[in-house]
């Protein structure tokens, strides 16, 4: 066996770490469940704690997070009817109706199963495929690796946005954004007014928590004020196990969700809402007993949470090979990298092989301890979908403040916080998606270095990009990308 | 027209122009055949600019579709009011210190969600910034501000 993937799994299954990957897991489940909460908000109450930890540690608690949480949205979508995170929609279509005829536990219990599966099968998937990425991606030159970065912010923006324009326009706020403090190629300050602490630039974790953090708070103090209570769980959680018929039920949705959402998940920017209502859609299509769908039947529940479970492997993918994220989790998972000086992408399997191992054996520690909590404390966590917000919001907002704060022990960043919360909901105001602004700011840097070091090495000449085979497949699947969505767009419209 | 498009386009153009012209005044590198510091800034600005244009079309002349719920509702003179007690917390933070602003500012926000039993509003306010400050401070090492109370708390 590769030493160094005896050294990951090692690293990742020491009791710290797995102490790491059981509280995030925990913290995930709960967060995930809890409507108006998301994962990003988990790992924003996480992230100063992960400053302060062993990076294989922090990564161990964050994946625990990740998965837990999409894991717990189903809780609240199967008992609520309210997805606790957007992944979690299209379980409670089979999942509500079950609870309303007193089978809750039932429907949970598969939630947890499908879920459990869809994450295994994507942990095999990360294992095996990502080591081959990361080597062909190691032989992507400057033209290459700027195409890649750009192909990643295409597609991001089209699938991020309602409207192209604005979806856009957010990632270029992004990229404008990124541009404030040293360039990165030959260190010349700019749009930085003289202020040193913009000449390091805006940190993205400062941005990603008042961007998402500061909006929620908001719009939760609006609902509560609305009078929109929070609703308590009716049902009564009686047998948790499906017997061996409903078992076996499973197996074809459980399969189509794992295969769909993995392979989905790889994809950046299609993320786990679309590949649970695709697998949903297709288990219905190929299903005998089409009429039962929305009714509440167990298919129904096992095809969505095996997706989006799926997809979270998926999108660690090309995170770890190519260094872009999936989604907003995991675009924040590579600024926690960063912190602890790791960068994702090809290079971190030749130089930090075992680190590279021990992320992916976290993952698969996340999944195991994801199911073990679930099964075993789902009563006393279903309790907790009554958590009082005027407790949690308060916290979570001073959190906010201590997170942005301990990146460099500067207030400066605080404020910098409070400025990207202003911007994200004037962001909501205009329906414009924060997504691609976040991402441009993880991928901006890198693609302003890859588009000038190409240039410097080619002398200028802009063939560069379209000569080299690697990087004209990614500029035309960009194309399409913008394409498809400018069709996508349309068709919506069309279709009303 | 989609009165609110339209303010945005205009605040964006706006912005695109002070880009534009921060970005005329960066320096010039005289290093052959490699890019400027302002090469991609006007990359951006252009981008900007035609995006801009775009949604000042789409502001001016495509029928408004408003279904978003922090527009339709009337209590954003709260949201507004909440966002200016978060201001006051993180101006006073320096000063006053982690646990002393946090105290008023947990007890408002908590009074904002809903609460309106004075023992609890007491308790949490209370409660809250000690746990969060003990927890950080001694537990993971983060050097959060005691202003005030620096000579009384370790």
């Amino acid at each position: 066996m590769n030493p160094e993937i005896l050294e990951g799994f090692l690293q990742a299954s020491l009791p710290m770490s797995l102490m790491a990957t059981a509280a995030g897991s925990l913290l995930g489940l709960i967060v995930g469940m809890i409507p108006g909460m998301t994962i990003s908000t988990g790992i924003i109450i996480v992230l100063p704690v992960t400053f302060v930890l062993d990076p294989v540690i922090s990564v161990s608690l964050l994946l625990g997070l990740y998965v837990g949480g999409m894991m717990g949205g189903s809780f609240a979508a199967v008992l609520l009817n309210i997805p606790g995170t957007p992944s979690a929609s299209a379980t409670a279509i089979d999942g509500y109706p079950m609870s309303v005829r007193g089978e809750a536990g039932l429907a949970l219990g598969t939630a947890i199963i499908a879920s459990f599966i869809g994450g295994l099968f994507s942990f095999f998937c990360l294992y095996f495929i990502a080591p081959l990425l990361a080597e062909v991606a190691l032989q992507f030159r400057a033209p290459d690796l700027f195409s890649l970065v750009f192909f990643g912010l295409t597609i991001i923006c089209s699938f991020a946005a309602k409207s192209l324009v604005k979806g856009l326009l957010s990632a270029v706020i992004g990229l404008m954004l990124v541009t404030v403090g040293m360039d990165p190629v030959m260190g010349t300050a700019r749009f930085t007014f003289g202020e040193v602490n913009m000449m390091g630039g805006i940190h993205f974790l400062t941005a990603m928590i008042g961007l998402f953090a500061v909006p929620q708070l908001i719009e939760n103090l609006i609902s509560s004020q609305a009078g929109q209570s929070d609703e308590r769980a009716q049902s009564r959680i009686i047998s948790l196990l499906p017997n061996l018929k409903q078992l076996s039920r499973m197996i074809k949705p459980v399969s189509i969700g794992s295969i769909t959402g993995a392979f989905l998940g790889i994809l950046p920017g299609v993320g786990g809402p679309i590949a649970a209502f695709i697998s949903y859609d297709y288990t219905k299509k190929l299903s005998k007993n089409q009429q039962d769908f929305g009714k509440g039947c167990i298919e129904g529940i096992a095809a969505p949470e095996s997706a989006n479970n799926a997809v979270t492997g998926g999108a660690l993918i090309p995170m770890m090979t190519l260094g872009i994220p999936g989604d907003p989790v995991t675009a924040i998972l590579i600024g926690a990298l960063m912190i602890h000086g790791l960068s994702p992408g090809p290079l971190l399997f030749m130089e930090r092989g075992d680190f590279a191992y021990s992320v992916i054996f976290a993952f698969f520690w996340a999944n195991i301890f994801n199911l073990i909590i679930a099964l075993s404390a789902l009563r006393l966590l279903v309790k907790l979908l009554a958590t009082p917000k005027a407790l949690l919001m308060p916290s979570i907002a001073i959190l906010c403040v201590v997170g942005s704060y301990s990146l460099r022990n500067n207030f400066f960043d605080v404020y910098v916080m409070f400025f990207f919360g202003l911007l994200g909901l004037a962001m909501r105001w205009l329906n414009m998606p924060v997504v691609p602004l976040l991402l441009a700011l993880v991928l901006g840097g890198q693609l302003e270095e890859h588009l000038r070091v190409a240039l410097t090495g080619s002398r200028g000449d802009v063939s560069i990009f379209f000569t080299s085979p690697v990087s004209l497949l990614f500029l035309i699947l960009s194309m399409v990308s913008i394409i498809w969505s400018f069709y996508s767009a349309r068709k919506g419209k069309k279709d009303g | 027209m989609n009165i609110k498009n339209v303010k945005a386009a205009v605040v964006l153009m706006a912005v695109t122009a002070g880009y534009a012209y921060q970005t005329s005044h960066l320096p010039e590198r005289t290093l052959p055949n490699t890019p400027d510091p302002s090469f991609f800034p006007w990359i951006n600005t252009v981008l900007a600019l035609v995006l801009t244009c775009a949604l000042l079309y789409q502001g001016l002349f495509i029928k408004k579709n408003n279904n978003n719920p922090l527009v339709k509702n009337r209590k954003n003179g709260l949201a507004l009011l909440a966002l200016a007690v978060f201001l006051v917390f993180i101006i006073t933070l320096p000063y006053l210190g982690f646990i002393l602003a946090a105290i008023p500012f947990v007890a408002v926000f908590m009074w904002f969600y809903g609460e309106q039993r004075k023992t609890v509003l007491i308790i949490g306010a209370l409660g809250i910034p000690v746990i969060l400050y003990v927890l950080f401070r001694h537990g993971f090492g983060v050097m959060l501000p005691r202003g005030l109370l620096a000579g009384l708390i370790a």
